[in-house]
C-alpha cells in the first residue's frame, strides 16, 4: 500500500508538467497581457516593468526561467498585486477558502449521506420523495440564489450571524452552508442510488433470510458498497469546494482564493494563474489519491498489491 | 406417519403486474416430516422459489401478494406473523441456502462478520466471543480446513464450493429446525456437488434436521430426499416417497419428466423430452395447465382435474385414473 502510494506521488510529476506546460502557453496566446490598462503606461515605464518580469526575453527562455522557479518551490512574484508573490497570496487566502470549503464538505457529506440513507430506506414512498424533492430543489437553485436567501432569514430576520465579512468565528457559516447544498443534494442522490443497487442484490436477500434486523442491514451490509459512488464524487468535489468559490466569495465579501483565481485569469496575471491552476491541481490530484485508497478500504476486492 | 414440522396449505402466490395477474404459486400444499427430506422438483418458472420466499416472507410485496393458505410450523401460521416476528424465526428456525453461492455473500464483509451476525442478531445475550467460537466450530463442521484463517477472510478469496460451503456454515449458526436449500448446487461443478451435498445429508442425520431441497436435478432427488413434490405452473402435480414417485408415477408429467432422464441402459437412442414450452404463467390454460403438451391429453382437460389418492402418502392431480 505504501509503495502503491509512493508510486502514484511520483506519477504526479509528469501530470503536473504537463499541466503547467499547457497553462504557460495557452494563457500567453489569450490576447492582452498583464501590463495593459485603460491608461496607457509610457514606454520606458513598460520596459522596466518587462525587465523585471522577465517579459523582454524570448519565450521559451521565460518558460524555462519559470520551470526553474518552480523547482524551487517559488511561484514567482504577482504581475498585478505589487510587492506580492503567487505563494504569499495562496497562503494567505487558501486557509480561509479551506475553512469555508471544508465546513462545507462535511456539511454536504452529513447531510448528503444520510439523506440518501433516508430515502433508500423506503425506496418510492415518502421517506423517498420528501428527501429527493429537496435535493433535486438544491440541485436546481444556484448559489447566488440560497447565499442571500440565508442571509435574509439568519442574519437579518434571526440577526444569529453577521450578513457577509470574515471577522468572527461565525462567518464561516453561511457561505459554508451556501456552498455545500448543491453537493449536499449530490450526495444525497448518489448514497440512495448506490444503496438500491445493492439492496437488490442476493447478499441482501440472504441477509434477510438470515433475520437480520432492517437497519442492521442498511448499515453494515449496504452503506460499505452503497458509498462507493459518493466516495468517486468526492475527489473532484473536495478539490473544488476547498479552492473557493468566486460567487460564495462575492456574495458574503470573503477574503478567498476562488477570486483572485478569476481575477488572475481576467487580469492575465500570468505568475498567479500559473499558480492557481497549479495548486488546483495537486489538491485533485492528492484528492484522487484519497479517493483510490477509500476505495481500498471501503471494498475488500479493491487491492493495489 | 412421523408427526409433519412444516405444513403448508392450499397457499397461493400472485404477482400483480403490468401484463396481468402471474399465479406463480397456486393452491400448493405439502408437509415436511421432522427430520425427513421432501424434494421440490419443477422446470424453472414452476413457482418452486416463489413458494419457499412465501415461506420465509421475503418476497417484495407488492408486487407480490400471498392470496391465501396458511403456512403451520410449531403452532402458529407463518402467514399471519408480521414481519417482525417473522424475522426472529427466518436463520434461527428456519434456515436458507440460496442458487448462487458467487453472489449469496455480502463481498464487502468479511466471513467472520457473515456468519456470527445470523446468531447475534437472533440472541444479543451472545458474547463476541462465544459467536466467534461457534462460527469456527460450524465452519469445521462443513469441513472447511484451517478455519482460524479463513474466517477473517473475504468472500471474494473462496472458490464457488468452499462459498457454500460458507453458506452451510451460516444457517447452523442457530440451531435451526428446517433447512430450505434452493438449488443449493445448481451452480456447482458435478465433483463439488456431490460433496456439498454429502455434507447436506450429514448434517441431516447428525442433527436431525428437516430439509425442503428444490433442484430439477432427478438425480439429486432419488439420492437425498424421503419425499417427492412435483410442480408444474406454480400447481402441485403429484407427490408421494421416493419409490412410489419413481417406480409408480401416475401423472403424465412425472413419466415424462422420468423419461428425460439420461440412461446408460439405452446409450444409443435420441433423448426424449417433453414437447412444448411451459404455458405463460399470465395466460394459463383453463383445467390442467400441462394439458397442452400431455400426450395423453383427452378432452375432459379442459376441466380442473381431481386430486387422486393412490395411496396414503401419493396423490396425483390428473383425470386419469390409471397411470399406463
Amino acid at each position: 500500500m505504501l509503495l502503491y502510494i509512493c508510486k502514484r506521488i511520483l506519477g504526479m510529476i509528469p501530470v503536473l508538467w504537463v499541466i503547467v506546460t499547457l497553462t504557460f502557453f495557452l494563457i500567453r496566446l489569450a490576447p492582452g497581457g498583464p501590463f495593459d490598462q485603460e491608461k496607457h503606461i509610457p514606454p520606458e515605464i513598460l520596459e522596466n516593468l518587462e525587465a523585471k518580469y522577465h517579459m523582454n526575453e524570448p519565450l521559451y527562455m521565460q518558460y524555462v526561467h519559470y520551470l526553474g522557479m518552480l523547482a524551487r518551490g517559488d511561484l514567482g512574484p504577482s504581475f498585478r498585486y505589487e510587492n506580492r508573490t503567487v505563494n504569499e497570496i495562496i497562503f494567505e487566502t487558501f486557509p480561509v477558502s479551506a475553512q469555508v470549503g471544508g465546513l462545507g464538505l462535511l456539511y454536504a457529506l452529513v447531510i448528503g449521506v444520510c439523506a440518501g440513507l433516508f430515502a433508500a430506506s423506503r425506496p418510492n414512498t415518502f421517506r423517498d420523495y420528501i428527501p429527493m424533492f429537496f435535493s433535486l430543489i438544491g440541485t436546481c437553485l444556484p448559489s447566488f440564489v440560497i447565499g442571500p436567501l440565508l442571509m435574509l432569514l439568519f442574519a437579518v430576520k434571526l440577526q444569529w450571524v453577521s450578513v457577509s465579512g470574515w471577522e468572527k468565528p461565525t462567518d464561516v457559516i453561511l457561505p459554508a452552508i451556501t456552498l455545500g447544498t448543491m453537493y449536499a443534494a449530490y450526495f444525497a442522490r448518489l448514497t440512495r442510488g448506490g444503496i438500491l443497487d445493492l439492496i437488490r442484490q442476493d447478499f441482501i436477500r440472504t441477509a434477510h433470510a438470515k433475520g437480520v434486523r432492517g437497519w442492521v442491514i442498511m448499515l453494515r451490509h449496504t452503506l460499505k458498497g452503497g458509498l462507493l459512488p459518493s466516495v468517486s464524487f468526492l475527489g473532484p468535489a473536495a478539490a473544488a469546494m476547498l479552492t473557493g468559490s468566486l460567487v460564495v466569495e462575492t456574495i458574503f465579501n470573503i477574503p478567498g482564493l476562488g477570486r483572485f483565481f478569476v481575477q488572475s485569469a481576467l487580469n492575465r496575471d500570468y505568475t498567479l494563474v500559473m499558480g492557481c491552476v497549479l495548486f488546483v491541481a495537486v489538491l485533485i490530484v492528492l484528492m484522487n489519491l484519497l479517493v483510490d485508497i477509500a476505495y481500498a478500504l471501503l471494498d475488500p476486492r479493491v487491492s493495489y498489491e | 406417519m412421523i408427526e409433519p414440522i412444516l405444513t403448508v396449505d392450499n397457499l397461493k402466490t400472485y404477482f400483480y403486474t403490468r401484463s396481468g395477474i402471474i399465479k406463480a404459486v397456486d393452491g400448493l400444499s405439502f408437509s415436511v416430516a421432522k427430520g425427513k427430506t421432501l424434494s421440490i422438483v419443477g422446470e424453472s418458472g414452476s413457482g418452486k422459489s416463489v413458494a419457499m420466499m412465501s415461506i420465509m416472507g421475503l418476497l417484495p410485496q407488492p408486487p407480490a401478494k400471498i392470496e391465501g393458505g396458511s403456512v403451520q410450523f410449531q403452532g402458529q401460521d407463518l402467514l399471519k406473523l408480521t414481519q417482525t416476528e417473522l424475522r426472529t424465526l427466518r436463520g434461527r428456525k428456519i434456515g436458507m441456502i440460496f442458487q448462487d453461492p458467487m453472489t449469496s455473500l455480502n463481498p464487502y464483509l468479511k466471513i467472520s462478520t457473515q456468519l456470527m451476525e445470523a446468531l447475534t442478531e437472533h440472541d444479543r445475550s451472545v458474547s463476541k466471543q462465544t459467536a466467534y467460537e461457534r462460527a469456527l466450530w460450524t465452519l469445521e463442521q462443513v469441513g472447511i480446513s484451517d478455519p482460524i484463517q479463513r474466517i477473517n477472510q473475504y468472500p471474494h478469496q473462496f472458490s464457488g464450493g468452499m462459498r457454500q460451503r460458507v453458506m452451510i456454515a451460516m444457517t447452523l449458526m442457530t440451531d435451526p429446525e428446517v433447512i430450505i436449500a434452493d438449488e443449493p448446487t445448481t451452480a456447482l461443478d458435478v465433483t463439488i456437488q456431490a460433496q456439498i451435498l454429502d455434507i447436506l445429508r450429514n448434517l441431516q442425520v447428525k442433527r436431525g434436521l428437516s430439509m425442503i431441497l428444490i433442484t430439477h436435478d432427478l438425480g439429486i432427488v432419488a439420492g437425498m430426499s424421503d419425499e417427492v413434490l412435483v410442480m408444474y405452473a406454480g400447481r402441485p402435480v403429484e407427490q408421494g416417497t421416493v419409490e412410489e414417485l419413481f417406480y409408480h408415477p401416475h401423472h403424465p408429467y412425472t413419466q415424462a419428466l422420468l423419461r428425460s432422464i439420461p440412461s446408460v441402459m439405452h446409450e444409443n437412442q435420441e433423448l426424449y423430452s417433453i414437447k412444448g414450452l411451459p404455458p405463460d404463467p399470465a395466460n394459463l390454460p383453463p383445467g390442467c395447465p400441462f394439458a397442452p403438451r400431455c400426450e395423453r391429453v383427452m378432452p375432459i382437460c379442459s376441466q380442473i382435474p381431481p386430486v387422486r389418492t393412490l395411496s396414503p402418502t401419493h396423490t396425483s392431480v390428473c383425470h386419469l385414473e390409471t397411470p399406463s
